[in-house]
C-alpha cells in the first residue's frame, strides 16, 4: 500500500523524570487509513498519554524513545512549526467532557471556525464549512449562535466532533468520547463517528476503558497495562477468545445483562505503583496464572497459533487458547 | 404487611418550563435494593435528591417507616435525626471528600456529632474493616488514596451514621470496570451484613442487575416501567426500556440503528421541552 497509515507508533518508550520505570515501555500501534482501532486500559495504564503522543502533548520532561508517525512524518522529532500545522489540520482530538473543551462565553461558531480563521481561511468560507460540517453530525445552523449552556451534552459532542473535523483530518483521536454521555446517546454518537469514519476515510483511535464498547465498534483492539500493551488482535478475537489473564479478569469483572446475577469476580488487588520498578510481568501480582518465571521475566509479545493478528504477552497464554481452560479469578 | 422502609407518593419538581420530576411514586421494602435508571434529564438524580432532602419537591411526600420527612428540619437535633434516616453516596470520590481531613478524623468528625457519648475509636476499625481499608489509610488524606478507595471511605462514612437509606447516586460511574466490580461486591456484601437499603441511580443497566431487586425506568420525569429488575431487562414492556436495553455495546451492536429508533420513539410523542 502507497498510503502511510494515519498513526504508526513504533516501541514508543517514554520516561518521566525521577520515575522507576517507564510509563509508556515498548508500545507498537498502526491505524490505517479509515480504521478505527481501540486502546483499552484502566485509570494510569497509558492509553490516554499513548493517545496524546499522537499529537506530541507530552508532559514536561519526558523523554521518549521509539517512532511516532502521523502520516508518515515523526512527531516526536519533528519542530514546533510542524508540530503545529499537525495539530491544526491532521490530527484532531475529541475528549471526554465537551463541557470542557468549549469556552462557555463563547458562541458555538466562534469555537468552530476559530481554527479555520487563524489559519488564514476567509469568515465566511469558515462558516459554510462549519455549516456542512454541522449538518453531517445532524444539527443545523442554528446552533452557530448558540452558546454551549443552550444545548444538551450529547449536542455539544457532537459540536466537538464537528470541530475535529474542520481541518480534514487523518487521524482522529477520540479519548473517552462517549463516557460522559448516557447509553442511548452514546450510541447516537458512535453511530456517528461510524458513519464519518466511512464518509472521510479517517483513521480513528479510540480510547476506551469499556472492553465491549471497544470490541463493538473498533477492527482491531489494544488491551494496556502499567504501560504495557499485554493484548492485542481483531476486536472479536480479543472479546471471545482473550490470550491474556488481564483481557479475561477485565471482561470477567465486567457487569453484564446476559451474564449470570450475583457477586462479580473482581480482580484482587490493585495496579503497579508507577514510583516502585517493575521486573517480570506487570500483571503477575493479580494474576490466578503467575509463576515464578512471569516475575522474574517480561513476557515478549506472541503471536497465538492459527491466528496471525493476536498477540498476547503472557508466558501462559497457550493455556489459556485452550478452549478448555477455565480461569478461576 | 408491614410498613416500608421508604415510600415515596406523587412526586413533582418543576425547573421552569421542565418538569423535572412528574408525578413519581414507589416503595423500598426493609432491606431492599430499588434501582431508578434512565438517560441523562430523566430526572433520576432529582428524585434521589428530593429522598436525601438537597432539593425540596413541589408536590408529593416521602415517607420512611411511615413517618413523613420534612421538607425542612428545624433545629439542629432534628437535621441530625435526619442525616441518620438517608445518606448518600456521590458519583465523585474525588470531591465528595475534603482533600484537608484524613480518613481517620473524618469518620470520627461524623461519629462525635452523630454519637456524642460514644468511643469513636473502635467503630471507625470496624467501618475501615467493614469497607476493606487497612489501618494505613486511615491516616492517610484523601490524594493519596485510589479511587476506589477513596469511594470506600465515601461509603464507610455514610455507613457510620447508620443510616436505613443509602442512596448511590451513580457511585460506581467514576470507577475502573476492576474496581468497580470489587465496590459492587462490597455493597453487596454489606446489604448482607447490615439491615440498609438501597436507592440505587444509575444509567448502567449492567450494574442494575448486579445490585437491585427491583427497578424503575424514568423518561423526562415520568416513570414509565416500574418491577423486578430481572423481569424488567429479560421482558421490558415500554418502548423506552427497549431501546435503553438495546443501547448497551455487545458484539452485533448496531449504534445506527439505536438512534434511529430513538428518533422515532421521540417524535410521536410531543415532548419538545429537553430532547437532545
Amino acid at each position: 500500500m502507497t498510503t502511510p497509515p494515519a498513526l504508526e507508533i513504533r516501541g514508543l518508550r517514554l520516561t518521566l523524570p525521577g520515575a522507576a520505570r517507564p510509563v509508556l515501555d515498548g508500545v507498537d500501534l498502526t491505524v490505517g487509513p479509515g480504521e478505527t482501532v481501540a486502546l483499552v486500559g484502566e485509570s494510569g495504564s497509558g492509553k490516554s498519554l499513548t493517545s496524546r503522543g499522537a499529537l506530541g502533548l507530552l508532559p514536561a520532561g519526558a523523554v521518549t524513545e521509539g517512532a511516532v508517525l502521523v502520516d508518515g512524518e515523526d512527531v516526536l522529532t519533528a519542530p514546533p512549526d510542524r508540530l503545529r500545522a499537525l495539530r491544526t489540520g491532521r490530527v484532531a482530538m475529541v475528549f471526554q467532557d465537551p463541557r470542557a473543551t468549549l469556552n462557555p462565553l463563547r458562541r458555538i461558531g466562534d469555537f468552530l471556525t476559530e481554527g479555520a480563521r487563524a489559519a488564514g481561511v476567509e469568515p465566511a468560507a469558515a462558516t459554510d464549512r462549519a455549516t456542512g460540517l454541522l449538518r453531517a453530525v445532524g444539527l443545523d445552523a442554528s446552533v452557530l449562535a448558540a452558546y454551549p449552556g443552550q444545548v444538551s451534552g450529547g449536542m455539544l459532542q457532537r459540536v466537538v466532533i464537528a470541530a475535529a473535523l474542520m481541518g480534514d483530518p487523518v487521524l482522529l483521536l477520540a479519548d473517552e468520547p462517549t463516557t460522559a454521555l448516557d447509553v442511548i446517546t452514546q450510541a447516537e454518537v458512535i453511530a456517528l463517528l461510524v458513519r464519518l469514519r466511512e464518509s472521510f476515510r479517517t483513521g480513528l483511535l479510540f480510547v476506551t476503558h469499556d472492553l465491549d464498547l471497544a470490541a463493538a465498534v473498533s477492527d482491531r483492539v489494544h488491551v494496556m497495562y502499567a504501560g504495557r500493551i499485554v493484548e492485542s488482535g481483531p476486536a472479536e478475537d480479543v472479546f471471545a477468545r482473550p490470550l491474556h489473564p488481564y483481557t479475561t479478569a477485565l471482561l470477567a469483572s465486567t457487569p453484564r445483562l446476559t451474564a449470570p446475577g450475583g457477586r462479580l469476580s473482581a480482580i484482587p488487588g490493585r495496579p503497579p505503583d508507577p514510583r516502585t520498578p517493575l521486573t517480570g510481568c506487570a500483571f503477575a501480582a493479580r494474576c490466578p496464572l503467575a509463576t515464578d518465571t512471569c516475575r522474574e521475566t517480561p513476557p515478549e509479545a506472541r503471536r497465538a497459533p492459527g491466528r496471525p493478528d493476536h498477540h498476547a504477552a503472557c508466558h501462559h497464554s497457550a493455556r489459556l487458547a485452550d478452549e478448555g481452560a477455565v480461569l478461576d479469578v | 404487611m408491614s410498613e416500608p422502609l421508604l415510600s415515596v407518593t406523587g412526586l413533582s419538581r418543576a425547573f421552569g418550563a421542565v418538569r423535572a420530576v412528574d408525578d413519581v411514586s414507589f416503595t423500598l421494602p426493609e432491606g431492599g435494593s430499588l434501582g431508578i435508571v434512565g438517560g441523562s434529564g430523566s430526572g433520576k438524580t432529582t428524585t434521589a435528591r428530593i429522598v436525601v432532602g438537597l432539593e425540596r419537591a413541589d408536590e408529593g411526600e416521602v415517607r420512611l417507616r411511615g413517618r413523613v420527612r420534612p421538607a425542612r428540619a428545624r433545629g439542629r437535633a432534628e437535621r441530625l435525626a435526619r442525616a441518620r434516616e438517608v445518606q448518600m453516596v456521590f458519583q465523585d470520590p474525588y470531591l465528595s471528600l475534603d482533600p484537608r481531613t484524613t480518613v481517620d478524623r473524618m469518620l470520627r468528625e461524623t461519629l462525635r456529632l452523630h454519637f456524642p457519648d460514644r468511643d469513636p475509636a473502635p467503630r471507625v476499625r470496624e467501618l475501615l474493616d467493614q469497607v476493606g481499608l487497612g489501618t494505613r489509610a486511615a491516616g492517610a488524606l484523601p490524594k493519596a488514596l485510589s479511587g476506589g478507595q477513596r469511594q470506600r471511605v465515601a461509603i464507610a462514612r455514610a455507613l457510620a451514621v447508620e443510616p436505613a437509606v443509602l442512596v448511590l447516586d451513580e457511585a460506581v460511574a467514576a470507577l475502573d470496570v476492576s474496581v468497580q466490580a470489587q465496590i459492587l461486591n462490597l455493597l453487596a456484601d454489606i446489604r448482607e451484613q447490615t439491615p440498609v437499603g438501597y436507592l440505587f441511580i444509575t444509567h448502567d443497566l449492567g450494574v442494575v442487575r448486579c445490585v437491585t431487586d427491583e427497578v424503575l425506568v424514568m423518561r423526562h420525569g415520568r416513570v414509565v416501567e416500574a418491577g423486578a429488575t430481572a423481569r424488567v431487562l429479560a421482558a421490558p414492556h415500554h418502548p423506552y426500556t427497549r431501546l435503553l436495553l438495546d443501547s448497551v455495546p455487545r458484539p452485533g451492536w448496531n449504534p445506527a440503528r439505536i438512534a434511529a429508533a430513538r428518533q422515532e420513539l421521540s417524535s410521536p410523542q410531543a415532548t419538545p421541552t429537553q430532547e437532545a
